[in-house]
């Protein structure tokens, strides 16, 4: 055991690095922060809930940056599009808390918000499943009449029409390869920034799914562009939580130890795989937190006289982000396993990177015609 | 056997998940209830 200085918590060294391991490697894997698995987790290690806070925020913002430079070397960063979302998010964010502060003052109360999150959870986890499987049974056919497949996979048609809204300024996407209004970049980083801010959250989980449903980028891109805002708006918070003190730096060196590790592998591992299987993590990771939230809810609705429901909240808090990892990590073998012709199983198959590398995402056909506008 | 449950996805998935609920749980008794 080790007492850290600032918050006074005695706390396993080696248990702060495990969980900045793990958030690392799912964050730099899905393009989240993982605040919402992360706090909790802290919590329960002994840490105060604003020091917990305040510790997530400033170890997200380090991975953040690990990721981000991991992800550019890679290619998967449009800054057009990060650039554009940023402004968006950042107000939205501020509408976001101000509308939760004025549902407060109307007298909503905390389970309500729970409840808000809860719902937003689930719904992102069903259309995203549902989404991918779509297009992992695409891919399973396509793959079964012999013909090539692209890195990516999409299903919907979404994006398409929000693309083709001729609304000035129209702004063309280079690393996504897209051309879209600025206004919808804009819009839906407001969106997101308004349901993170109201729900307290960082908001990748949100923004990811919106990248790749709402404007049309390829996901290897979204989780690229998505680290870049978590960078953006983690110094942010940073800078605030360390200001009123909350930050316990030795802490957040244990953490930034295992995250500078496993957010390499979660970052390169996305190399290996297609845009879907990034996606069916982000979907299981949404399911896993929904149950997260949905043990907190009971216990606070049952007055918190169920003991195993506080211990089943602990567990989960811990399983899900070994599940990830352990995803993610499996992924990778398959994907190895796959490149040297060796046996994986045939639904893993189709969402690994073939060994001559998949193709890029040839985007809608009319990017040519709409460049010229 | 275990090839064919492997090639099962949500077979994978549920194999996983009681994977590593069972760690998280060993944490919990072992590293987490003695400080708690």
């Amino acid at each position: 055991m080790f007492t850290f200085p600032v918050s006074g918590a005695e706390v396993q060294p080696l248990l702060l690095v495990f969980l900045g391991f793990t958030a690392g490697m799912v964050g730099g894997f899905i393009g989240i922060g993982g605040g919402y698995m992360v706090t909790p987790a802290l919590i329960v290690f002994g840490f105060p809930g604003y020091m917990a806070s305040g510790i997530d925020m400033t170890h997200i913002s380090g991975t953040s940056i690990i990721t981000s430079v991991r992800h550019r070397q890679m290619g998967n960063i449009d800054w057009t599009i990060a650039l554009s979302m940023v402004a968006g998010t950042m107000f939205g964010v501020e509408v976001g808390v101000r509308l939760l502060g004025y549902f407060k003052q109307i007298g909503l109360s905390s389970v309500a918000v729970l409840i808000a999150s809860l719902c937003i959870m689930v719904g992102l986890f069903i259309y995203t499943n549902i989404e991918t499987r779509k297009s992992h049974k695409a891919m399973m056919q396509a793959m079964k009449e012999g013909k090539d497949l692209d890195k990516e996979e999409v299903s919907t048609s979404l994006a398409i029409r929000l693309q083709n809204i001729p609304l000035a300024p129209i702004v063309r996407c280079r690393t996504a390869g897209l051309v879209i209004s600025m206004w919808m970049i804009v819009g839906v980083g407001l969106l997101t920034g308004v349901l993170a801010g109201f729900l307290g959250v960082g908001g990748g989980f949100i923004r990811v799914p919106a990248l790749v449903y709402l404007i049309g980028s390829s996901t290897h891109v979204a989780v690229g562009t998505d680290l870049v805002e978590i960078g953006v708006s983690g110094a942010y918070g940073t800078l605030r939580h360390s200001i009123q003190g909350n930050v316990d730096f030795v802490a957040v060196m244990f953490m930034i130890c295992g995250a500078v590790v496993g957010a390499q592998f979660g970052a390169i591992s996305t190399a290996y795989v297609r845009g879907p299987a990034i996606r069916y993590i982000l979907s299981y990771s949404l399911m896993l937190a929904s149950l997260g939230a949905a043990l907190p809810l009971l216990n606070t609705l049952t007055g918190g006289t169920i003991r195993i429901l506080s211990v089943l909240a602990v567990i989960l808090t811990l399983g899900q982000m070994i599940f990830l990892c352990m995803f993610i990590l499996s992924m990778l073998g398959f994907a190895l396993l796959a490149r040297k012709g060796k046996w994986v199983p045939t639904w893993a198959a189709p969402l690994l990177v073939a060994p001559a590398g998949g193709r890029a995402r040839v985007q809608p056909a009319t990017v040519e015609e709409r460049s010229a506008i | 056997m275990i090839k064919g449950i492997l090639d099962n996805q949500w077979g994978f998935v549920i194999i996983v998940l009681v994977f590593a609920l069972a760690v998280s749980a060993l944490i919990y008794q072992f590293v987490l209830s003695a400080s708690m």
